[in-house]
C-alpha cells in the first residue's frame, strides 16, 4: 500500500487495548515476530447493540476460515469491515479466548506483584476490561476473530492448532466499511501448545482507504457480499449528510464527516465524528423484584423464578455528546 | 456416534409440541434430562441456554468447541458457558450430529444470504426477540442474543476451510437428549426458514420433553 501512515502503534505480547476506527480508513496488523495472535471484537459506536457476529460472518460466505476477499459481518447485515489484504491465508474465529484458570494450568500464573506488566494475563480478561470502558460488559462479549491462528479442522471435526500458520512480517490489510468501535488484546490463543507463555508483540498502521470500486474484490468475492455492500450504503444514508438524524439515534444530527473540511482526521475519534458510547451501566436488572411477573406465554412454564426489572435489561444506550 | 435414549417417554414430566416459527422458553433444573424430537425430520431448532441464577453467564459456542476440540457437537459433548464452566451434556443423540457455527436466521442476515428483499420475513431471532420481549421477567435482552446451537443441522467444514450446508442428517422421530449440570433456561427458536433447501424449504414441529 502507498498510501501513507496516518498513526501507527504496537502492541506487546499478552496486551490489550481498544480504539475506534472511521469508515474509510484501513488497519494493517503485522505479526512482527510470526505466531502473533490477536483477538478483536467490533461494535457499532452509534449503537453497541450491533455488533461482530462470526456465525453470520461464516455463513453468509461460506467458509470456516477468514482471508482476503472476506467480510466481517455485524448481527444487523452490514460489514464493519473487509479483509483486503492478507499473507497468512487463514485466520481463525472459533477458538474463542484464553481464560485465567486455562493460562494458570498451562503456563503458570505469573502475579503482577512478582512479575509486574511481563504477568501472563488472558483473552478473555482483556476483553472484559476494554468492553468495560465503553460501557459494555459480559453480556456484550462474543466470539472474536483470533488474527494470525489457524485452526485445522479433520473430516471428523477435530482441530488441530498450526504452529507455522504466519511467519514474521505477516500482515494482514482490514478495510473498515463503516465506523468501528474495535477491542484487541493479543494474549495467547486458547490452543496454542507452546511450552512457555506465548507473547508476541503486533504493530499496527492505519491508512487512508481508496474509494470502494465496483469491481472490488472483496464486494464481488461472493453475491453475498455486494447485497452486504447495499446494506452498508443504505445505513449510510441514514447517517450522513447531517440531515437526516441516524436511526436509533437520541436526538441531533449526526456531525458531519470529517473529509467535508478537506483534511480527514486519520483515527477514529478524532473531529468528535463519531458519537461516543454511552454510560451502559446498570448492566444486569436488580432480582427479585417480581414486579408483577408476566403470564406466561409461548409457555414460559412458570417454572422460572420470575426476574426483576426488565427494564434494566437493556442498558440505557446514551447516545452521548450530539445529544447533549 | 448415535445413543438410545433409556428414558420412556411415558415417563417425561412435561412434553410440548413447538411448531415451526414458535418459541420455547423454559427452566430446566440440575440433573433434569431436556429432549429435543425432530418430528418430522431436517429441521432445526436454534437453542440458546443461560444459567438460570445469573443469566448474563450463557451458553458458549467458541468454550464449548475449543474444550472438546471440536466443531461438531454430538454424545458426550459438554456444553460450555462464557465462564467455561458445564452446562448440560448430550447424554443420547439418535441424529449423530449438531451444529453449532451457523448461528440462527436473522432478518439482516437473511437480505445477505438471499436477496435484500427478504428481510421481513420472519427469522429465528425474531422468535428469540419476541421471547425475550413478552417475557421481561427474565430479564433478557438482544445482548443475550447469541452464538446459538441448531440441533438436527448438519454444517460440515471441509479441510480447505470452506463451510457447506448440506442435507440433515436427522430424520422423522430422530432426537437429541441432554442433562442438565447447572440450573439453566433453555430459549428455543423452531427454525422458520424458508430459503433455504436444508429443510425442504419446510419448517416442521418439534416435541420436547423434560424427564
Amino acid at each position: 500500500m502507498s498510501a501513507p501512515v496516518l498513526g501507527e502503534d504496537a502492541l506487546a505480547g499478552g496486551t490489550h487495548w481498544s480504539f475506534a476506527v472511521r469508515r474509510g480508513l484501513t488497519l494493517r496488523l503485522v505479526d512482527i515476530a510470526g505466531g502473533a495472535n490477536v483477538g478483536m471484537l467490533f461494535y457499532n459506536p452509534a449503537n453497541p447493540l450491533e455488533r461482530y457476529n462470526a456465525p453470520d460472518t461464516l455463513k453468509c460466505q461460506h467458509t470456516f476460515k477468514l482471508t482476503r476477499g472476506h467480510c466481517l459481518y455485524s448481527d444487523m447485515g452490514r460489514i464493519f469491515c473487509s479483509i483486503v489484504a492478507d499473507d497468512v491465508g487463514w485466520h481463525d474465529t472459533v477458538g474463542g479466548n484464553s481464560t485465567r484458570a486455562m493460562v494458570a494450568e498451562r503456563w503458570g500464573e505469573r502475579s503482577y506483584q512478582a512479575h509486574r506488566n511481563d504477568w501472563t494475563l488472558n483473552g478473555h480478561d482483556s476483553f472484559l476490561i476494554e468492553a468495560g470502558k465503553y460501557g459494555l460488559g459480559r453480556r456484550d462479549l462474543a466470539a472474536n476473530v483470533n488474527w494470525f491462528s489457524k485452526l485445522a479442522v479433520r473430516d471428523d471435526g477435530s482441530l488441530d492448532f498450526d504452529a507455522a500458520n504466519s511467519r514474521p512480517g505477516a500482515h494482514v490489510d482490514l478495510r473498515f466499511e463503516m465506523d468501528t468501535l474495535v477491542l484487541l488484546h493479543t494474549c495467547p490463543h486458547p490452543l496454542d501448545p507452546s511450552p512457555t507463555y506465548p507473547r508476541r508483540p503486533v504493530h499496527y498502521q492505519f491508512f487512508a482507504a481508496a474509494p470502494v470500486a465496483d469491481d472490488d474484490f472483496c464486494r464481488t468475492s461472493r453475491p453475498e457480499n455486494a447485497r452486504g455492500f447495499e446494506n452498508n450504503r443504505l445505513y449510510h444514508l441514514g447517517h450522513e449528510g447531517g440531515a437526516t438524524p441516524p436511526l436509533g439515534h437520541a436526538g441531533g444530527a449526526t456531525p458531519p464527516r470529517g473529509d467535508a473540511g478537506g483534511a480527514m482526521p486519520p483515527l477514529g475519534d478524532a473531529g468528535g465524528a463519531m458519537p461516543p458510547l454511552g454510560d451502559a451501566g446498570g448492566a444486569m436488572p436488580p432480582r427479585g423484584d417480581a414486579s408483577g411477573a408476566m403470564p406466561p406465554r409461548g409457555d414460559a412454564g412458570g417454572a422460572m423464578p420470575p426476574r426483576g426489572d426488565a427494564s434494566g435489561a437493556m442498558p440505557p444506550v446514551d447516545l452521548g455528546r450530539a445529544a447533549k | 456416534m448415535t445413543v438410545d435414549s433409556r428414558l420412556d417417554p411415558a415417563s417425561a414430566k412435561y412434553r410440548r409440541v413447538v411448531r415451526a416459527g414458535d418459541y420455547w422458553v423454559h427452566h430446566v433444573a440440575r440433573g433434569q434430562h431436556l429432549r429435543l424430537v425432530d418430528l418430522e425430520g431436517n429441521q432445526a431448532a436454534d437453542t440458546l441456554f443461560y444459567c438460570a441464577e445469573d443469566p448474563s453467564e450463557r451458553y458458549s459456542a467458541v468454550d464449548t468447541i475449543r474444550a472438546q476440540r471440536n466443531v461438531y457437537l454430538g454424545v458426550g459433548t459438554v456444553l460450555r458457558s462464557t465462564l467455561d464452566r458445564a452446562m448440560l451434556t448430550i447424554v443420547a443423540d439418535t441424529v449423530g450430529r449438531h451444529d453449532t457455527l451457523g448461528g440462527a436466521c436473522a432478518s439482516e442476515s437473511n437480505t445477505v444470504r438471499y436477496g435484500l428483499e427478504k428481510k421481513t420475513m420472519h427469522a429465528c431471532r425474531d422468535s428469540w426477540l419476541l421471547a425475550v420481549g413478552e417475557h421481561p421477567e427474565l430479564g433478557l435482552s438482544k445482548r443475550d442474543l447469541t452464538h446459538n446451537i441448531n440441533f438436527f443441522m448438519n454444517v460440515p467444514v471441509t479441510p480447505d476451510g470452506g463451510l457447506t450446508f448440506a442435507d440433515g442428517v436427522s430424520g422423522p422421530g430422530k432426537y437429541v437428549e441432554l442433562r442438565a449440570e447447572m440450573d439453566v433456561l433453555a430459549l428455543v427458536s423452531n427454525c422458520p426458514q424458508l430459503n433455504n433447501p436444508c429443510n425442504a424449504y419446510n419448517p416442521t414441529p418439534i416435541e420436547i420433553l423434560i424427564f
